[in-house]
């Protein structure tokens, strides 16, 4: 694991979108059967997700840099790096921040690029940002962070069928010289790749019909290789390996302790494996903040949107605050910082895409 | 901790009457042992003894017994 401290860098505002439509687990009864969906539901702590297949992540995180422009009254021309965080990009080029870049108005000044990273990518990203605003030339950063993975999963599949929902986050950074310094702390191990993996759809594999083609895999679960495989034991495996490392390793750079740390939110992965990491961790229930109720595991967005939601203290006051991030990658990363008082406006809804919304059209 | 406390566990773990798991009895002809198991199984590893398992290690197990061994040392008799 590699660390560093950077100064200078504050995090004004956060901001969360979801698809407006809701998806029950109930339609799984017929599927799986009730007795196996409860103990599901008992197990991650999911009830319900947020999912609509006419909107893409792009759109999620478009809404959410909207409303925080709008509360922070941020002109566009001040603007200078967009970058947007996901594995459900809207094309396999242009980067999609590029294409928000246009839909927001951003001035022709301002650098915007994708990073491909799930999971652990919120605490990536905002390294990357406060590294890149560090280093010169970058004032403001709007960092995009978000998934819509539950269009690419199979029905058929009890490994994760149940567990994706989708979300879109906004968070706004600004230089600020006297602000308190950062804390970040990341690491990979690529021998994992397969452990979370949607296998086709790139050069490796183009995309084919019979690729396509949900047929029965391990334990009677059904998918196509266009569809999300996730190995859950050995995410799990890897998780109990790393995590606890990963926040010892950050609480010693920070020189904070469990007591002195306000909140430790997680990438929401599952409950079961949220509170093994607290018990082993000895953090207290109180100091963890659980969204998978209501959205379920929404990847790279899972921990802004769990702050939005939990979190409505940090419009007042500062929290010492550790953020980590674990998984598809593999790949890990956290950040302690004194976060607040911030712009937190109310998760927004978003409507599905309709005719004469925004709507691009294939080349005729 | 003993064998016995072992199959105990795991009886804990497939949610059924500790004793119901003897020595020698096939993974295979358990249906509790399912893949929701196997991640309780990694979780009662690390909460006793803080071993991480790969799943690899557990789906190469034909038996309870093979189990315990790789939880060896920790686990006797």
């Amino acid at each position: 694991m590699a660390q560093t401290t950077i100064g200078g860098v504050k995090v004004l505002g956060i901001a969360a979108a979801v698809p407006e439509k809701k998806l029950s687990l109930e339609p799984y009864y017929q599927t799986f059967g009730r007795e196996e969906v409860d103990k599901i539901i008992e197990s991650t702590g999911i009830k319900e997700r947020r999912s609509d297949p006419t909107l893409c992540t792009s759109d999620l995180c478009l809404a959410s840099a909207e409303s925080l422009l709008a509360e922070l009254k941020w002109k566009r021309s001040s603007i200078d790096l967009l970058i947007f965080l996901s594995q459900t990009a809207d094309y396999p080029f242009p980067a999609t921040a590029c294409c928000l870049h246009g839909r927001l108005g951003l001035d022709k000044s301002c650098a915007a690029f994708d990073v491909n990273l799930g999971c652990s990518g919120y605490p990536y990203g905002l390294w990357m940002a406060a590294s890149l605003m560090a280093s010169g030339g970058i004032r403001r950063c709007l960092f995009l962070a978000g998934d819509t993975a539950s269009r690419d999963i199979s029905p058929l599949d009890r490994s994760t069928a149940m567990i994706f929902g989708d979300a879109g986050t906004a968070t706004a950074l600004e230089l600020s010289p006297n602000s308190s310094p950062i804390h970040f702390t990341w690491g990979s191990d690529g021998t994992g790749w397969e452990t979370i993996i949607r296998r086709a759809g790139g050069q490796r594999f183009s995309y084919t019909p019979e690729l396509a083609t949900r047929t029965e895999r391990d334990n009677g679960n059904f998918r196509a290789e266009t569809d999300i495989s996730m190995n859950g034991a050995d995410v799990f495996s890897f998780t109990i390996r790393e995590v606890p490392k990963l926040i010892v390793r950050t609480l010693d750079m920070a020189g904070w302790d469990i007591e002195s740390t306000d909140t430790f939110v997680l990438h929401q992965a599952n409950k079961f494996m949220l509170q093994h990491l607290a018990k082993k961790a000895k953090i207290p229930p109180g100091k963890l903040p659980i969204s998978l109720a209501e959205f379920g595991n929404t990847s790279s967005a899972s921990i802004p949107i769990t702050i939005v939601r939990h979190l409505p203290e940090l419009r007042e006051r500062s929290l010492h605050s550790l953020l980590i991030g674990f998984g598809v990658g593999l790949s890990w990363a956290s950040a302690a910082l004194e976060l607040g008082p911030l712009v937190l406006p109310p998760i927004i809804e978003v409507k599905s895409a309709t005719t004469g919304s925004y709507s691009p059209s294939l080349a005729a | 901790m003993s064998k016995i406390e072992f199959l105990a566990h795991l009886d804990e773990i497939m949610e059924q009457e500790p004793g119901t798991l003897k020595s020698g009895e096939a993974l295979k002809d358990l249906p509790k042992w399912d893949s929701m198991t196997v991640v309780q199984f990694i979780a009662f590893a690390d909460e006793e003894f803080n071993l991480a398992l790969p799943s690899s290690k557990l789906l190469s197990c034909k038996t309870v017994d093979d189990l315990a061994e790789l939880l060896n040392p920790h686990v006797t008799g």
